[in-house]
């Protein structure tokens, strides 16, 4: 059973960097770009590793067409390994040494440090709702940059193989990786550790600082505007509620979009890949701020009390 | 200021705070030092790709020597580029230094004032002491390519393999000498230091504490290159913008195909300015912290060294 949010001053801070006289914006600095660097170079080699296998027990596709079209093929014929390259350095290489920063650093409670604690339904479920709402603004101005540069279509095709399923059970599959990984893994780390030790210091500013370091880990110039967007929304919720709960299931609800939009069960089926009409962001963004305002006026009383 | 010898989390510390407290400082040295350079740089890496681009039009035989005259003329001014470049990082290191070192002591120090000292002696000194290093460390490692080379040449294998022999060996000793030589520009900038007198002093500061500063040094500079790759990678997508929209243009052109070559050399010749001008930004970037890791370090090294009045009483705890 997961406890309800306690009080800051409630959490037991009794790690060695607590009881040293050091900086918690150099805790939270140094945790996130040693484990940057670490989860990295690991996902890398294990990618590696991945292809190489891949490459010598399994038969290679039939390649042909122009050149694209063979990249096309290669990259499904190395998606599954490259998952699992993902999932792996996701646990191993960026949730455990979060945990374990966040245990000797600050507090041997880090189900509290991290605020790993229930929050009202209503408040998830706004999170939920706004989260949806402001996705496809997000989208759209991922989209405005593709279609600015000229990206080939094919080279969209590519990116977005890996988040491609053609059965139910790659589906699930997916949904696995992509969704619940992530967002466990990901929210615990950013939002748990970073952004909940930032937070001490320097208080809100921490969901600026935060979900701009959360779009440019992702190393896709193109897609750092909406990804810093869905860092801050995720770390407003996190800020706000005082839970991990709200943006751990905002961030699933995100990618669980993307995957069932990429599900492809039969050949030529599933959504097809264009653009965000503008009328659609129109529409939605001003939904998402007014469910944010209300967001801001259910989670006032925490605040206060914080 | 007491300065007590630091353990690694209190040498992140210190350092991060180091750079909390002097990076605009730092930015606006390395902005003034290294701009100029920066620029010209770029423009001699644009009028390189933009040769190099043409090298697939180039026939040799028109020419007499066979030599394409764009391409030494690329080189000179690659070289030349080049040199300013790096005289310009020498001197935005050596006033960054002194900033690092100044904030240390706890008498800061104006970005003005370091500018002004920057370029007196240390600044030579510093130039007199890479010559020196890079002469030895060219030595050492050509004097084993050489026997290598003379063995191919004269058909002697017990040459080659001897020279493969030294070049293992080559490689941990230039490694070793890195490590012990890692402290010149501290030595020089605070301590005056001749160019042979702060060799003798790195060195000195090092001793006992090698594989230390070598673990440390190692992890500092991997801290350094992945912060800098993560802020530069929104700038990359700005600077290169024109070099992307040829590359996309280029694959998008394909068709069923396979990639055009004029295309290709379309894009490289858009590639020259952008690029240099994203690695000089990055190298700017690292030149604002990276630095400092090596004053903290210096500073602790001393410590350890007893070169400090260190206090019988511990630090009274911090009150948060």
């Amino acid at each position: 059973m997961i406890p309800s949010a306690p009080p800051a001053s409630d959490v037991l801070l009794n790690g060695s960097w607590e009881r040293s006289a050091r900086s918690l914006n150099t805790a939270a600095l140094l945790g996130l770009l040693g484990i940057g660097i670490l989860y990295f170079n690991a996902q890398s080699i294990l990618a590696l590793i991945a292809v190489f296998v891949t490459q010598f027990t399994v038969e290679p596709p039939d390649l042909s067409g122009g050149y694209l079209e063979r990249f096309l093929e290669n990259i499904r014929h190395l998606a599954n390994p490259l998952r699992t390259a993902v999932v792996v350095s996701q646990y191993v290489f960026m949730l455990l040494p979060a945990l374990l920063l966040v245990r000797y650093w600050h507090s041997t409670d880090i189900r509290r440090y991290i605020r790993l604690a229930r929050a009202p339904i209503a408040e998830i479920l706004l999170a939920l709702l706004a989260t949806l709402m402001i996705i496809p603004s997000a989208n759209f101005i991922a989209d405005e940059l593709v279609r600015q540069l000229g990206v080939p279509r094919t080279i969209m095709e590519i990116n977005a193989e890996i988040f491609t399923s053609r059965s139910l059970g790659e589906f699930l599959w997916l949904v696995f990786v992509v969704c619940i990984t992530p967002a466990l893994c990901e929210e615990i780390f950013f939002r748990g550790f970073v952004q909940r030790t930032f937070e001490r210091t320097v208080g809100w500013k921490s969901v600026v600082l935060v979900g701009v370091i959360f779009g440019l880990f992702h190393f896709s110039p193109l897609g750092l505007i909406p990804l810093s967007i869905l860092g801050m929304l995720f770390g407003y919720f996190f800020y706000r509620s005082k839970s991990l709960l709200p943006p751990m299931l905002a961030h699933f609800a995100n990618n669980v979009l993307a995957v069932y939009f990429l599900y492809k069960p039969e050949e030529g089926a599933g959504m097809a890949m264009e653009s965000i009409p503008l009328w659609l962001v129109g529409v939605t963004l001003p939904v998402g701020i007014a469910m944010l305002y209300l967001y801001e006026r259910l989670t006032g009383r925490k605040i206060e009390n914080s | 200021m007491t300065i007590t010898p630091m353990s690694l989390g209190d040498l992140f510390d210190r350092w991060f705070k180091l750079i909390g407290k002097t990076w605009l400082r730092n930015l606006i040295l390395a902005a003034i030092i290294m701009g100029p350079a920066t620029l010209i740089l770029a423009m001699c890496m644009d009028v390189g790709f933009g040769q190099i681009a043409g090298l697939a039009d180039f026939d040799a035989s028109d020419s007499d020597s066979g030599f394409n005259p764009a391409l030494v003329e690329f080189l000179a001014w690659f070289l030349l580029g080049l040199t300013l470049f790096f005289l310009g990082t020498v001197g935005a290191m050596v006033a960054v230094t002194m900033v690092g070192c100044a904030e240390m002591s706890g008498k800061p120090l104006s970005w003005q004032e370091a500018l002004q000292s920057a370029f007196a002696m240390p600044f030579l000194r510093i130039i007199a002491q890479y010559l020196l290093l890079g002469i030895g460390f060219v030595l050492l490692a050509g004097i084993p390519y050489a026997l290598i080379a003379g063995g191919i040449a004269a058909e002697s294998v017990g040459l080659g393999l001897f020279g493969g022999l030294l070049l293992f060996v080559m490689i941990p000793a230039i490694l070793y000498l890195s490590i012990n030589f890692a402290f010149l520009v501290p030595a020089v900038t605070w301590e005056n230091e001749s160019v042979i007198g702060a060799f003798r002093r790195s060195w000195e500061l090092v001793r006992g504490n090698w594989w230390r500063t070598f673990g440390i040094l190692i992890l500092m500079n991997l801290v350094v290159s992945f912060a800098v790759s993560i802020v530069m990678t929104p700038f990359s997508i700005i600077i290169l913008w024109d070099f992307f929209l040829n590359y996309f243009e280029m694959l998008g052109s394909l068709g069923g195909g396979e990639p055009d070559s004029a295309f290709a050399r379309e894009m490289i010749a858009s590639y020259g300015f952008a690029f240099g001008i994203v690695n000089a930004l990055s190298s700017i970037a690292q030149v604002i912290v990276a630095p400092l890791y090596l004053v903290v370090m210096y500073f602790d090294l001393r410590a350890r060294k007893g070169e400090f009045h260190q206090s019988a009483e511990p630090a009274p705890a911090p009150i948060r």
